[in-house]
Formats: C-alpha cells, structure tokens, sequence
C-alpha cells in the first residue's frame, strides 16, 4: 500500500474527528449559557467556534505530550493510527446519538491504544504513561471540577445574598459570556492540540517529521479549522444535556460552572496535561448544580454518563481495533473502513432525525416522566422529596 | 513522558480551586457593590452619597482585578507553549 495514500487517510480521518470533537464538545463551554439564556443558542455555538480556532493557535504543549508518550512511536504505522481514529470516531457519533457527554479525548487515547495492540502487541503500548498522563487525570478531573465549582457556587449564592436580585441575575448573565468564552477558547487550545498530535504522530512514522517534532503550522490551522467548523455546527443533543438535564442551572450556576473548567482546564493545559474537557465540564456543571440545590441534581443523569465515561475507553479501543486489523489487510481493508464509517455517520444521523434537537427546541425541558421511563426509572432522588 | 505526578495534579487541584474562587468572589462582590449603588442602605445624604461612590470604586476595582486574573491566565497559557 502507498504510504503517502494512508497518511492522507490518516489526516482527513484526523481533521473528521476533530470536526465530531467539536460538535460533540460544543456543550463544554455553552450548554449553561444557552440554559440560562445568557447568550442565544446560534450565537453562543458561533462564538465557541471562533475562539476554538483561536485557542488552537495559542499552544501546543499537549500535542507534543500525545504524540510523544502514549504508544512507541518506533512500532507503529499510519494504518495504526487510522484505525484508531476510527475507533474515536465510531464512540463520538455513538455517544452523541445518545446525548451523552463522554470524552472524545478519552475515544481518541482508546482507539489509539485498542489499533496499537492489535498490530504491535502489547509492548507498543507505555501502560505507565497511559496511567499516569491520562487515565488517572481524566479520572480526577470531573471531581476536582465538582468540587471546585460547588465551592465557588456557595460563595457565590453566599456573597451576593446582599444585592439587588436583578442586578445580580443580569451580572452573572453578562459575566457568563466571558466565562463561556474562556472555556471554548482553554477547549481550542486542549483539544484542537490532541488532533495535531496525532497528525505529528502519524508524519513523523513516515519520517516527513523527526521525532519529537512540534506540529508545523499547516497542522495547527487545519486543527483549529476542523474543530471550529465542528463546533459552529452545534452539538444539540448534549448541550441539551447539560443545559436541562442535570438541574435547574441559574445565571451563578453557569458562571461559576464555566469559572470552574476554565481554570481546570488552562491550568491542566499549562502543566502538558491532557485532560478532558468534557468530563471537566460535566463535574463542574454538577459541582455547580449541588452547590445551591443538592436536592434537585438529577443524579439518573450522573449515573447514566458515568456509565459511558467507564465504557468509553474500551469501546472506542475495540472499535479501534477492529479498524486497525481490517485496514492493515491494504488498501481494499483500508477503504472498507472508511466506507462502513461513512455509513455509520449516515445512520447515526438519519437515527438522529427521528427525535432532532435544534437550536429551536435546546432549552425545552424534557418530559421527566417519559423519561425515566425512556431510561429504565432513572427517577430523580430530589423530586421524590 | 514522566510517571503519575502526583505535585502537579495537586497543582492543577489547588490553582484551579484558588483562581476560581478568586474570580466568582470579585464578581459577586463587584454585584453586590453596584446593587447597592441603586439602593444605598444608609438614610444621611452624605453618607449615602460616600457608600454610593465607595460601592462604585469598590465594584470597579473587582472587576478591574478579574479581567488581570483573566489575562494572566491567558498570558501563561501563551508563554508556556511556546
């Protein structure tokens, strides 16, 4: 197979899943603005995606970090990589189908880790990096989050006890812009960097870059670009998601939620970690939410995105496998993958098409009757009270 | 890459916590601030006229102070990953 056709592959699979990254991660930095309408639903997912692009332009810390430490870079091919682009691909549009706010960066390290096993064994794979840089911080980020943003959400409702109630409410509103924006532009720079990773991953084993190289330019554009387009295009369902589904998110709520994963996620970002924007954001708009009514946290919700943040890594690792195994049988396995991925995003939206959430329906509040009925009586602890 | 590193999560941890903190507190200081501009508390003309304009510098400084919070932010974010 030419070389140069696969890490073609790789890089439009790679700029394909920073466009699902972006609209999968929209929520991130959004959902609680559109929730306490502080910005309009197309306006805010316009906003996100020119700071992603932005954000992507303002370092590149953690894409040397991912295309530097998680496999042995010596042992695999592009058609490695490919395959576990696939995989994250393949557990994005499974998750957003299903509204669930998993972490595509989680997906990506799956997919990479589930390809690399399969062609390289066991031995490709550094284990003590993939504990130590990713799952144990992707781990603890939601909770640090929480906790962060539970604690500034108490100081927040406690200090402004005192003030004129609508002065307070518009305040928070307007600084919830700010705050918002800070978070798509922290999401640029964590998350656009995961994908420039994995194109310098992907150059360097054609030796196009020496190891250890920095993205070049026309990466970090491209990164930024694909993710931006992703994230203008808006992940409805999820924001829905975090937006209503959690609990009744007031103008402080979202401030201080969106205060919380920005420094989380900046901070990270700073220190060469890649951390998850989403499950940061998720444990923040949960920190936040039981910060002022513990009682009324949908806890159903928590549980059932739980759930897939556990299924996540797995998932994604043998989807990616099984990319990886079909598309190293040449370029016949190679275009069998991207055709059944194709198919797939076609079903998942046509799938997606028969309950559709649009800017026009984001902040309706779901049925939450039909809806634990929907999800197995996941009934919420603080309504039965 | 190095191994878990536990100083720097717990870095992570205590600059996400104190930062955050920081900037929700000016915030709600500086709106609390401003709400009593509207509605001063004290009835002497003078000292309402003080407290009003005490509230505003108190407000202004607040978010004068998270806007520097928010640029330093930004401003390391650049410088490390360059």
């Amino acid at each position: 197979m030419d070389v140069s056709v696969v890490v073609v592959a790789v890089v439009v699979t790679a700029l394909l899943f920073d466009f699902t990254n972006g609209f999968h991660d929209t929520a991130n930095a959004m959902a609680t603005s559109i929730a306490t309408r502080a910005l309009s639903p197309k306006y805010a997912v316009a906003l996100a995606g020119l700071l992603n692009i932005a954000g992507a332009f303002l370092s590149v810390q953690v894409a040397k970090t991912v295309s530097g430490g998680l496999v042995e870079e010596s042992k695999i091919t592009p058609v490695v990589i490919f395959g576990g682009l696939v995989g994250a691909i393949v557990w994005n549009l499974l998750s957003w189908l299903l509204s669930m706010p998993s972490s595509s960066s989680h997906a990506l390290f799956g997919g990479l880790i589930g390809a690399t096993w399969v062609y390289a064994g066991t031995d490709a794979i550094k284990f003590d990096s993939v504990l130590g840089k990713v799952l144990l911080p992707l781990a603890l980020s939601p909770i640090v989050a929480g906790i962060v943003a539970l604690v500034a959400t108490r100081f927040a409702y406690r200090i402004t006890a005192h003030g004129a109630p609508d002065i307070v409410a518009n305040g928070f509103r307007r600084c919830q812009v700010v705050s918002a924006s800070l978070v798509a532009l922290a999401h640029g720079t964590n998350d656009a960097q995961k994908t420039m990773g994995v194109i310098t991953l992907a150059l360097i084993t054609v030796n196009a870059l020496p190891t250890n190289s920095a993205p070049p330019t026309w990466v970090i554009g491209a990164c930024g670009l694909a993710i931006g387009l992703g994230t203008i295009s808006g992940g409805w369902r999820i924001i829905r998601t975090l937006g209503k589904q959690i609990g009744d998110i007031e103008s402080p709520q979202g401030f201080t939620a969106e205060t919380s994963s920005a420094t989380a996620i900046l901070s990270s970002t700073s220190l060469g970690y890649a951390l998850s924007t989403t499950q940061i954001a998720t444990g923040s708009i949960f920190g936040a939410s039981a910060g002022r009514h513990p009682s009324r946290v949908q806890w159903g919700v928590a549980r059932r995105i739980g759930l897939s943040w556990l299924l996540t890594l797995p998932a994604a690792g043998v989807a990616g496998a099984l990319a990886g195994w079909i598309a190293r049988q040449g370029t016949v396995g190679t275009i069998a993958v991207a055709a059944a991925l194709v198919l797939l995003g076609a079903g998942a939206y046509l799938l997606s098409r028969r309950d559709p959430v649009t800017a026009k329906n984001v902040n309706d509040t779901p049925d939450r009757s039909s809806a634990a009925l929907r999800d197995g009586r996941t009934v919420t602890i603080g309504t039965k009270k | 890459m190095k191994a878990t590193n536990w100083h720097d999560l717990l870095g992570v941890f205590l600059v996400s916590l104190g930062s955050a903190i920081l900037v929700v507190v000016l915030v709600s200081v500086a709106l609390v601030e401003i709400s009593a501009r509207r509605e001063p508390e004290v009835t002497h003309i003078h000292h309402a006229i003080f407290r009003t304009r005490l509230g505003g510098v108190i407000a202004a400084a607040c978010l004068i102070a998270t806007v520097a919070i928010v640029l330093f932010g930004l401003f390391q974010i650049v410088s490390a990953g360059r």
